[in-house]
């Protein structure tokens, strides 16, 4: 054979070769994020992600579980003197603040409520809290249109938020504020300063148009924008690192969906998928046999709570108020992959159609949807 | 001799040259996706601000569209670029770095698919999609499971909007009729039932229909009927 001819053959091996490996490296480097196999690690990341809180994790799983040995709830509380629209969680003085459905903002102490000495809100439309419930983001209507604050439930004051915000959220560090904001025509996300008493942004994904989707911060480097669910329209969800500036779809074509991150576990529906107890990747962390929405779910540590409805209800109805549901409680071992339900029906006299559940050490949070008030389990 | 081996490190160098070249245009060609198109969009409706879903447009809902490309996890620069956005396949709107396009849809219109094309080079992508155009829906919340109410109780029904082309509730007008007598009309959308009413017997089904008006635009009138049972 011709040197030449074998100089060509060694050269096309090579290449080949070369080829393989770029395409396998180039394949694996972008999907990576969405189809990392984090099942066997999600236990161990779930742990590690309860921040501040953590030094008390063992002792309180321990005690939980020690109460999950016999009956859980021994008691039921009206929280609200009135029926609220949202409420929240102060971690710092365990104390529950709401919203009532005229816009006052009250807190309760010792079982009595307590007004707030701010101005009625109108139109409160979100209320969303950091972890620990110090700050939370409200989006109201003022003299001049919507607005969005911060309000500090220590110092029980509310500070304006720029008017040109659509959307915000918080960031991982539950300082900064995380929004989407319309200037000059254009979608840009932003990161507000919270040194700066969020006068001052700076731009992170500059010009984006994606319309009607909810903002999550996953991690330092992960945001995600899920399309909000709509009765049968099938939506998706896309996640932009803001590391390597890469944009994936991590779902699509999901019919009836609906996701409620929490600081343990991710809960979310689909038509497709049904009712999923899931890691950050979005993948099953367990099995589960009850059907149920991921508003009626929260977690402590490893344990989850979800309230289950016992009839058939479709997600569209019940969030219009079509239909009710009347739940029953289910308890979720994370670690130990145990579902069981807790029998609440000698505390519990009236039905309960369970809507923004909140787990804390000591009590379980809802609103029952039937009369609006805000109830816990303790 | 020498010109021999000169001659032969020509080749090579020519066949090195060619084949490099035709290799890394081919890992170019195989490695480089199509751009996707994410296609969202928002419908400018009225709905209850403690409905967290997505708003649905009516007929004659202004709905707002947006459109993004990616390629390799990038988004592309579309503000040189045509695009071009068709309703129904009729053309709405054409030009370069046209992100954003409005269309509303009018009874005439049989289906709802909304498509862009977006020119890069000599390639022409395109996407369609469905919006789903829905009727204005009126729900009447009634807070009891399986709407088995008690006797001599004072329940509260409410009549709540969706997909109206309403920007607030002060642009509704309710109305009622419990067990076939009209009551109020107004814009008040709550309404209260004395179940101990001597017309109400127990053990029967009463029959409550609502009924809401959309003052910003006359042809939005819509009936919802529900029924409560009276127990012991």
């Amino acid at each position: 054979m011709k040197p030449i001819y074998k100089f060509f053959i060694v050269f096309l091996i090579l290449g080949i070769i070369a080829w393989i490996v770029y395409f396998v490296v180039s394949k694996t480097g972008i999907t990576e994020p969405q189809l990392s196999e984090e099942n066997t690690t999600s236990t161990e990341q779930i742990n590690t992600e309860g921040g501040a809180t953590q030094k008390t994790t063992q002792e309180i799983v321990e005690k939980i579980n020690n109460e999950n040995k016999g009956t859980l709830f021994t008691e039921i509380k009206k929280i609200s003197d009135v029926p609220a629209l949202f409420y929240w969680y102060y971690e710092k003085n365990n104390r529950i603040f709401y919203i009532t459905e005229t816009g006052v903002i009250k807190k309760e102490i010792d079982g009595k409520s307590e007004i707030i000495q701010i101005n009625q809100l109108n139109n409160v439309s979100v209320v969303r809290p950091n972890d620990d419930g110090s700050f939370v983001l409200l989006k109201f209507i003022g003299n001049n249109g919507m607005v969005w604050g911060v309000f500090s439930s220590m110092d029980e004051k509310i500070t304006p938020l720029n008017s040109s915000i659509i959307d915000a959220v918080w960031d991982v560090n539950n300082q900064e504020v995380i929004a989407s904001i319309l200037q000059s025509g254009k979608t840009s996300i932003v990161s507000f300063d919270s040194k700066k008493n969020y006068s001052e942004f700076s731009v992170i994904i500059p010009n984006i148009n994606l319309f009607d989707v909810n903002l999550f911060k996953k991690s330092n480097d992960e945001l995600l924008f899920i399309e909000k669910f709509g009765n049968e329209y099938p939506t998706s969800v896309w996640e932009y690192n803001l590391k390597t500036k890469i944009f994936t779809t991590i779902r699509k074509n999901l019919l009836d969906f609906s996701f409620k991150p929490t600081l343990n576990a991710y809960f979310f529906t689909s038509k497709k998928d049904g009712f999923v107890i899931a890691d950050t990747s979005l993948e099953r962390i367990m099995p589960v046999t009850q059907k149920t929405f991921p508003e009626k779910c929260s977690t402590i540590f490893t344990t989850a709570f979800c309230f289950v409805p016992q009839n058939e209800i479709s997600l569209f109805n019940w969030l219009t108020g079509s239909t009710f549901s009347n739940d029953v409680l289910y308890k979720y071992e994370i670690n130990q992959q145990t579902e069981s339900l807790i029998d609440i029906t000698n505390i519990t006299k009236e039905p309960i159609d369970a809507n923004d559940v909140f787990a804390t050490p000591s009590s379980l949070f809802f609103i029952n949807k039937y009369n609006r008030f805000i109830y816990a389990l303790k | 001799m020498k010109n021999k081996n000169k001659l032969g490190r020509q080749h090579k160098i020519f066949f090195l040259f060619v084949f490099s070249t035709l290799f890394f245009s081919g890992l170019s060609f195989v490695h480089a996706a199509d751009p996707e198109l994410v296609i969202t969009w928002k419908a400018d409706n009225f709905y209850p601000t403690s409905y967290t879903g997505k708003a649905l447009p009516s007929v004659g809902t202004k709905v707002y569209l947006a459109i993004e490309a990616v390629q390799d996890g990038k988004f592309l620069d579309l503000s040189k670029t045509l695009i071009e956005w068709r309703k129904n396949g009729e053309r709405i709107r054409k030009g370069e770095g046209q992100k954003e396009a409005l269309v509303v849809f009018n009874e005439t219109d049989q289906t709802s698919f909304v498509s862009v094309s977006v020119s890069l080079g000599e390639k022409t992508i395109e996407k369609n999609i469905l919006i789903p155009v829905v009727s204005p829906k009126l729900v009447l919340e009634v807070p009891y499971l399986n709407n088995a109410v008690p006797k001599n109780t004072n329940i509260s029904v409410l009549a709540m909007p969706y997909f109206f082309n309403a920007k607030s509730l002060n642009d509704f007008s309710f109305s009622w009729q419990i067990g076939g007598l009209k009551r109020g009309t107004g814009s008040d959308n709550k309404i209260i039932i004395n179940t101990g009413n001597p017309s109400i017997a127990a053990n029967q089904l009463i029959t409550i229909n609502g009924y809401i008006q959309n003052k910003r635009s006359l042809m939005e009138i819509v009936k919802t009927q529900t029924k409560i049972f009276i127990e012991e």
